[in-house]
C-alpha cells in the first residue's frame, strides 16, 4: 500500500501538493471500496443464488435456472430489479437512522475482510489484535439492526431489533470463550499467526480442530454460536417470518433492503472464513498451501450453513436463550479451562502428536 | 432422572438429532427432482425423462380443463346450454336425418333428430363448474386436461365445434312440412 502511494505521488504531479497521510487514506479507502464492490458484493450475491439452488435441491425442486447458464445471472438480475425500485422511506420513521442503518450493518460485516488472511502473505493488514478486532467490528452489525428496528417505527421491526440485540449479546460469550481455546495455544491474536501455528502434519493434523479434544468441541460451539450471531436459521428469530413479518427490515425495500441482504450473506462468508482460520488451518492444507484452501473451507462452511438452514426448524426465543446460557456457555467454559490446562501442561503438543510424535 | 443426567441427555439428543436431520437432507439432495419444466417439456408427449409417465398424467382424472364436444356423439338436445349458469355455450340447431347414437357414458342408444349448425363455448367465460358435463346424455361434452391457452384476442377463446363451411346441405323438409321450430337458443346467440 505504501509503495502504491509513493508510486502515485511520484508519477502524478498534481498529487504532490496533497499531504501524504491524506493520500494514504484516500488510496486505502479506494482500494477497500474496490474490494467491497468488486469481490464482496458479487460473492454475497452469488450466495443468495447458491442458497436458493441448495434449498431447491433439498426439496426435490430445481430452483432458479432461467437467467443465464444454470441461472447464474439470477443475482445480477435481482440486484438490477432492486436498484430500479422506488426509494421508500415510510412517513413516521426516524429518517436519518432509517437511511443509515443498512450501511452500518454492511460496514460492520465488511470491515472484517481487512484482517482475513488468504495466504501467508496475502492479506490487507496483519493486525496483532486480529481476532479481537473482528469481534469488535462484527458487533457493529447489531447496532445497525437496532437502528433499523427503532427507526422503522414499527412494532415488528422493533421486536426484531431487540431480539437481534439480545441474541448477539448472549452469543458473543460462547464465541469469545471458544476463540480463547485457540488463543491459549497460539499466544497471539493475529489471524496470520493463528494460521501459521496450524502448519504441519500433512497439512491436516495441525488444524486446531484436531489439536486437542477441547478445541475439537470448541469448533462446534463456535460454529453454532457464530450462526446465532449472524442471525442465520435456525437462530433467525430477529427476522422470524412467521412471528415478525420480516423483523428489522420489514419496512425496507429496494436497494436498502438489498444492502441488508448483502450484509447478511457476506456475514455467512465471514463466519466461514473466521472458522476456517481458527479451527481448520486457514490457508494450510494438504499438497499446496494457499488461498484456494481457505476459500474452499469457507465455501464448504457456507454450504453447511445452508444445509443446516434447510434441516432444522427455527428455535423459539426462550429455547434460543436456553441453548446459549444453559448449554453452550458451560460447555465453552469447560473447553476454555481444558484447553488452558492442555496448553500449560503440554505446550506445543497435539492430541495426535501424543500417539505418534 | 436428575438434572445433570438430563443435561447430558439433552446435549446428546441435540447432537444426534441434528446429525440425523442433516443426513436426511443430504440424501434428499440427490433425490430426483420432481419439477417438470413445463413450457420446455412437452407434457403431452408419450414419455419424458426423469421417469415422468407423460400424457398429462400428473393431473387427476377429474381435472377440469377445457371443455370439448365430440360432435359425433352430440344429439343437440341443448341440455348443456340450458344448464350453463353463465350462458357461455351457444348452440344453433336444425333437423337432420335420424341416427342412433350410442352413449359413451351409459351405453344407451339415443335417437339423434337434430344437428348443430353452431356449437360455441366461450372458454374465457367458462367457470369449469361441470354442470354441462353431468346431464349430457351421450357424454359428448366433457372436460379435457388441457389448460394452456394464451391468446392475443379474446375471440380466440371461443371454441367453435362446428365449422359452418363444412356442414352438409340441410335435409329436405318432409311432406308434413312442419314449420321449423326456432330454437330458443337463437336469441341467446344473437345477444
Amino acid at each position: 500500500m505504501t509503495k502504491l502511494v509513493e508510486f502515485l505521488s511520484s508519477h502524478l504531479p498534481f498529487l504532490a501538493a496533497v499531504p501524504h497521510w491524506a493520500l494514504y487514506a484516500g488510496v486505502t479507502t479506494a482500494v477497500a471500496l474496490g474490494i467491497a464492490l468488486g469481490a464482496v458484493a458479487p460473492l454475497a450475491g452469488f450466495f443468495t443464488f447458491a442458497e436458493r439452488r441448495v434449498a431447491a435441491a433439498m426439496q426435490a425442486r430445481i430452483g432458479p435456472n432461467r437467467v443465464g447458464p444454470q441461472g447464474l445471472l439470477q443475482f445480477p438480475a435481482d440486484a438490477v430489479k432492486l436498484l430500479m425500485k422506488e426509494d421508500i422511506v415510510p412517513a413516521a420513521t426516524d429518517r436519518v437512522l432509517f437511511v443509515m442503518a443498512p450501511y452500518v450493518c454492511f460496514a460492520g460485516s465488511f470491515l472484517t475482510f481487512v484482517v482475513l488472511p488468504l495466504g501467508a502473505t496475502i492479506y490487507v493488514t496483519n493486525l496483532n489484535l486480529g481476532i479481537l478486532y473482528i469481534l469488535a467490528v462484527t458487533s457493529i452489525v447489531v447496532i445497525g439492526i437496532i437502528m433499523s428496528g427503532w427507526a422503522s417505527n414499527n412494532k415488528w421491526s422493533l421486536y426484531g431489533g431487540m431480539r437481534g440485540a439480545a441474541q448477539v449479546i448472549s452469543y458473543e460469550i460462547p464465541v469469545g470463550l471458544s476463540i480463547l481455546t485457540v488463543i491459549f495455544h497460539t499466544g497471539s491474536l493475529s489471524m496470520v499467526d493463528i494460521s501459521e501455528y496450524q502448519k504441519g502434519a500433512g497439512g491436516l493434523l495441525g488444524w486446531f480442530l484436531f489439536n486437542n479434544p477441547f478445541t475439537f468441541v470448541a469448533f462446534f460451539v463456535y460454529f453454532t454460536a457464530a450462526l446465532a450471531e449472524i442471525n442465520r436459521t435456525p437462530f433467525d428469530i430477529p427476522e422470524a417470518e412467521s412471528e415478525l413479518v420480516s423483523g428489522y427490515h420489514t419496512e425496507y425495500s429496494g436497494m436498502r433492503f438489498a444492502i441488508f441482504f448483502l450484509a447478511e450473506f457476506a456475514n455467512m462468508f465471514i463466519v466461514g472464513m473466521i472458522t476456517a482460520v481458527l479451527f481448520l488451518g486457514g490457508y494450510n492444507g494438504p499438497i499446496v498451501n494457499g488461498p484456494h484452501w481457505i476459500l474452499l473451507k469457507a465455501l464448504f462452511l457456507v454450504f453447511v450453513m445452508m444445509w443446516l438452514r434447510w434441516t432444522l426448524p427455527r428455535l423459539r426465543v426462550d429455547q434460543l436463550m436456553n441453548l446459549c446460557w444453559k448449554y453452550l456457555l458451560p460447555i465453552a467454559f469447560v473447553n476454555m479451562l481444558g484447553s488452558a490446562l492442555w496448553a500449560a501442561a503440554m505446550p506445543g503438543r497435539r492430541f495426535f502428536g501424543l500417539i505418534a510424535p | 432422572m436428575n438434572g445433570v443426567a438430563r443435561w447430558f441427555r439433552n446435549v446428546q439428543e441435540a447432537v444426534t438429532s441434528t446429525a440425523k436431520g442433516m443426513a436426511i437432507t443430504a440424501r434428499a439432495m440427490f433425490d430426483p427432482r420432481t419439477t417438470i419444466q413445463y413450457p420446455d417439456v412437452n407434457i403431452q408427449g408419450a414419455r419424458l425423462p426423469d421417469g415422468y409417465r407423460g400424457d398429462l398424467s400428473p393431473m387427476s382424472d377429474r381435472y377440469r380443463g377445457f371443455l370439448h364436444v365430440d360432435m359425433d356423439l352430440c344429439i343437440t338436445c341443448l341440455v348443456c346450454e340450458e344448464e350453463c349458469p353463465i350462458d357461455c355455450i351457444v348452440i344453433e340447431e336444425r333437423r337432420c336425418e335420424k341416427v342412433n347414437v350410442v352413449s359413451k357414458t351409459t351405453g344407451r342408444r339415443t335417437l339423434r333428430v337434430k344437428e348443430a349448425t353452431r356449437f360455441d363455448i366461450d372458454i374465457g367465460k367458462c367457470m369449469y363448474c361441470g354442470l354441462c358435463v353431468e346431464p349430457c346424455p351421450t357424454g359428448a361434452i366433457h372436460f379435457t386436461k388441457e389448460f394452456a391457452r394464451a391468446v392475443s384476442d379474446l375471440d380466440q377463446l371461443v371454441f367453435k365445434f362446428v365449422d359452418p363451411t363444412r356442414l352438409d346441405p340441410p335435409v329436405e323438409e318432409t311432406a308434413a312440412a312442419k314449420p321449423r321450430r326456432v330454437s330458443h337458443a337463437t336469441h341467446v346467440a344473437s345477444s
